[in-house]
């Protein structure tokens, strides 16, 4: 490189950067010739994408030359990240060059194992499926997607399962990361996905981090908050906790509570609001209703019995909803939680302060809960009880840690139950709907749901399913109590078929291994946590034969016989006609996405995009067009219910296992700033393989003086499921208590799931990977 | 050889501090202060060195978060 060269670069850096640092700050008017001279920029050309890695969905210019990504840069244009990008953002290019990225189909048969052409491949898994099936029948196979399948992706295995091989087993790893809050808002508001946006970043006067490290997990949205808090000193960070981490240090005030209470700490907020008179008694009125429901739901456990229907429920008054959270004293539930009663007080005035608006953030630490569904359903209820809600910096907001967790899982609906849009299988009218779209007979349908993920891969280990796809995940990583799965697949051999970027210890137990294309090596489309979509093109080959999810799926699907349902020939058509056929589905029912060349042009639109317009606040008259004029607000995902959201009795409840003298701690997993998820992308980059090399265990400091352990000494947890040795980590990033620690999951050589308990929400089917028990030996 | 903008949200009261924790880094420089943050661009040989530069501006008194908004890295691919 030139000397003049590196100085355009370093001159172009700094503007960049200075331009971002001014839209951050609110001031941003000098972006657009700062953008412009970089885009001039001979050397490179520069296109726009969303991030790939988490469900904030940051937009990232990409810069390629030489049919290579060269250089990244945060999108200013885009209004998610005005310009900000985290540490995994900046390393987007390194994700694509691993050494070892796959780039040829690899066939495991008779114990050998042989690479491919994607032809040959493509031909062996779809005649393999067509056994199995025409032995088996259609219920024999299944596909295991992903939070990352683009739009498209999502689309064409949903309509594959659905309507070309007549099952619903269509699952994806979302279910494992934020079930609960999809159960959450469609039990209390009758539709999925937040309200409000990330405009409320910038309105808000309280934050409330429900077991949330934002500042870890989505930096570039807490930079937001401390951008805001900054230019208004008033503002307050409440950080709820089980353990101390960055967002800690940042947040005005901590409550740490014992695993599991937040039920109770919920409550007993919800009984000072009324206590203390600060109910919002004309929108309870007239917007929400109370209802109780079923209690002795079990736990999902496997060898649990019979439990009650945990969706049966009846309408109550207000009356007996009070006399229910009266129980719920600041002191009881200090009793339960550990918190101070006057840390609950102060925390229930901020909520009951009609002049503080409140934004209340969760993700996995509320989602991961064998009651998540619950404590979704009851931080709802502060929000309805203080009608702050759906406007401009209040509301409750569940944040996704997928970049179409939102987009693809939940939209366009890749789970057993769903329909594209919010529709369910078990809906005649819906499935009628589906048919005619789909142009097949209704009677083709499957009309009931299957197998929730869970019971997907406890199915393939017994032998009960005999064929899946996976594409874009990494289950032998991701399941709770991993050993059992991995040995039940071992002895019943089910065929499996992954299709991915990097080898994983799931394509190990495959026996066809297919290279997907990622990121910006095709074209798709993602959604975000704000239901923002965002398209992107191609912008670079793919390496060998790798080809994007959706066209895998697609050519095993008219390998089948199903050719009719994917009329669409070549990458292009193919991510346009997918697309435009599932937006068919959205229009009409309050989730209309945009079309697909404005989303060419936009930064992303947020759905409900009515005659061009995106909406910011659902629910609310004047922002969202689906509330008519004079109601004010309208939870019309309720409409049998009067357009009302329900506030819920639930009680708090102990977890299935808690520490005792065998097994004295408690163990949460969790996720760390330099990867993501399972790490199979980001342990690719050698700079952030070196900043986290490998996974480790957060003891309290006290806790390692009792045990005689330093920091860096080795230590062995062991649970009822299996055990796992660990360098401890003291007095580091985070750190729990005493009588707990915590062990992230990115690291597949040491998996963390071989020590968690195979327990979920009855309702969601959520697995709770942040309590169980585990005693901890010097090694 | 790879060349990086950072923009490091510092404490307004600590912003000195952070000032001269990033002069004493020499493949830092300062192109712009606020007052509250810093825009530095960091000019280093490999990657590795460049994510060291990115990992040590965080930890300098004073910076409470540090973002790389920009990064080249058109030698090396």
């Amino acid at each position: 490189m030139t000397a003049n060269r590196r100085e355009f670069l370093k001159r172009m850096a700094a503007a960049w950067t200075g331009a971002s640092f001014a839209a951050l700050a609110g001031c941003g008017d000098d972006q657009q010739p700062v953008s412009q001279a970089i885009l001039d920029d001979p050397g490179v050309t520069w296109s726009k994408a969303p991030c790939r890695f988490c469900g904030t969905g940051c937009g990232v210019m990409v810069g390629v030359r030489d049919g290579k990504v060269v250089a990244v840069a945060g999108d200013q244009q885009n209004p998610v990240n005005l310009g900000l990008l985290c540490v995994k953002g900046y390393h987007l290019p390194g994700i694509l060059y691993g050494e070892d990225r796959l780039a040829m189909p690899v066939i495991r048969e008779n114990g050998d194992e042989r690479e491919s052409p994607m032809e040959e491949a493509l031909d062996y898994v779809a005649d393999r499926f067509k056994q199995i099936v025409d032995e088996h029948g259609k219920e024999s196979i299944a596909v295991y997607g992903s939070g990352q399948w683009t739009i498209q992706d999502g689309y064409a295995a949903s309509k594959w399962m659905r309507a070309g091989v007549g099952n619903n087993n269509v699952e994806a790893n979302a279910r494992l990361c934020m079930a609960s809050a999809v159960t959450g808002f469609l039990t209390t508001f009758g539709k999925d996905e937040p309200m409000g946006c990330y405009d409320d970043f910038e309105q808000g006067d309280v934050f409330v981090f429900w077991g949330n490290n934002m500042a870890e997990m989505h930096p570039v949205l807490f930079s937001r908050i401390l951008a805001r808090k900054k230019s208004v000193p008033a503002v307050q960070l409440v950080d709820i906790g089980t353990r101390r981490t960055r967002t800690t240090e940042a947040s005005d005030h901590y409550l740490e509570f014992e695993p599991n209470s937040d039920l109770a700490i919920a409550n007993a907020i919800a009984r000072e609001i009324i206590e203390q008179g600060w109910v919002n008694e004309d929108f309870v009125s007239k917007h929400c209703l109370f209802k109780k429901a079923s209690e002795d739901i079990g736990y999902g456990l496997r060898d649990e019995g019979a439990k009650q229907n945990p969706m049966a429920n009846e309408q109550i008054g207000f009356e007996e909803y009070r006399r229910f959270v009266s129980k719920y004293t600041p002191e009881y539930a200090s009793e339960i939680s550990g918190v101070p009663a006057s840390q609950i007080r102060d925390l229930a005035k901020l909520y009951g302060d009609p002049r503080q608006k409140v934004v209340s953030l969760w993700c996995m630490g509320m989602n991961q809960h064998t009651r998540g569904t619950w404590i979704n359903n009851l931080v709802y209820n502060l929000h309805l009880l203080t009608g702050k809600i759906s406007q401009p910096g209040n509301g409750p907001f569940s944040l996704t840690g997928q970049p179409s967790a939102c987009g693809t899982v939940r939209e366009v609906g890749t789970l057993t139950q769903a329909l594209p849009a919010g529709r369910r299988v078990d809906n005649p009218e819906h499935r009628a709907y589906a048919a005619k779209i789909w142009d097949v007979p209704v009677e083709s349908l499957a009309p009931k749901p299957s197998m929730h993920t869970m019971a997907m891969f406890r199915n393939l280990a017994t032998g009960k399913l005999k064929g899946v796809l996976i594409q874009v995940t990494n289950p032998m990583v991701t399941l709770p109590d991993l050993n059992w799965f991995k040995e039940g697949i071992a002895k019943h051999k089910p065929f499996i078929v992954v299709s991915d970027v990097y080898p994983t210890p799931t394509t190990e137990v495959a026996d066809v291994v297919l290279p997907a294309a990622m990121w910006v090596e095709r074209e798709g489309c993602f959604g975000n946590s704000e239901r923002r979509t965002q398209q992107w093109n191609q912008l670079v080959d793919p390496p060998g034969e790798a080809l994007p999810d959706s066209t895998i799926t697609v050519e095993i699907a008219r390998r089948m016989g199903h050719g009719k349902l994917f009329p669409w020939e070549g990458e292009e058509a193919l991510a346009r006609g997918l697309y435009e056929e599932y937006r068919e589905f959205t229009i009409g029912v309050g989730k209309d996405v945009a079309l697909y060349d404005d989303l060419k042009r936009a930064r992303g639109l947020r759905w409900p995009v009515v005659d061009g317009v995106e909406t910011r606040w659902r629910y609310a008259e004047g922002s969202d067009p689906y509330v008519p004029a004079g109601a004010e607000f309208a939870f019309y995902g309720n409409h049998s219910l009067g357009d009302r959201a329900v506030i819920w009795q639930r009680p708090y409840q102990e977890p299935p296992e808690s520490p005792d003298d065998e097994y004295p701690f408690w163990l949460a997993t969790g996720r760390v700033l330099e990867h993501w998820h399972t790490g199979s992308m980001t342990r690719r980059v050698p700079q952030l393989h070196q900043a986290q090399p490998k996974a480790y265990v957060e003891i309290n400091q006290e806790d390692a003086r009792t045990m005689g352990l330093s920091d860096g000494a080795s230590v062995k947890l062991v649970s009822r499921r299996g055990e796992l040795t660990l360098d401890a980590r003291v007095g580091g990033r985070g750190e729990p208590p005493t009588g707990r620690v915590f062990v992230p999951f990115f690291d597949e050589s040491l998996l963390a799931n071989v020590l968690t308990l195979d327990a979920h929400c009855p309702i969601s089917k959520q697995p709770d990977y942040k309590k169980c028990a585990v005693r901890l030996e010097k090694v | 050889m790879p060349i990086s903008g950072v923009l490091l949200q510092c404490d307004p009261e600590r912003i000195a501090a952070a000032v001269q924790g990033v002069v004493a880094r020499t493949r830092c420089e300062i192109r712009e202060r606020r007052e509250n943050a810093l825009v530095v661009v960091t000019d280093t040989a490999t990657l590795d060195a460049d994510r060291a530069e990115v990992e040590a501006l965080s930890t300098i008194e004073g910076v409470l978060a540090a973002h790389v908004v920009f990064s080249n890295i058109e030698d090396l691919t």
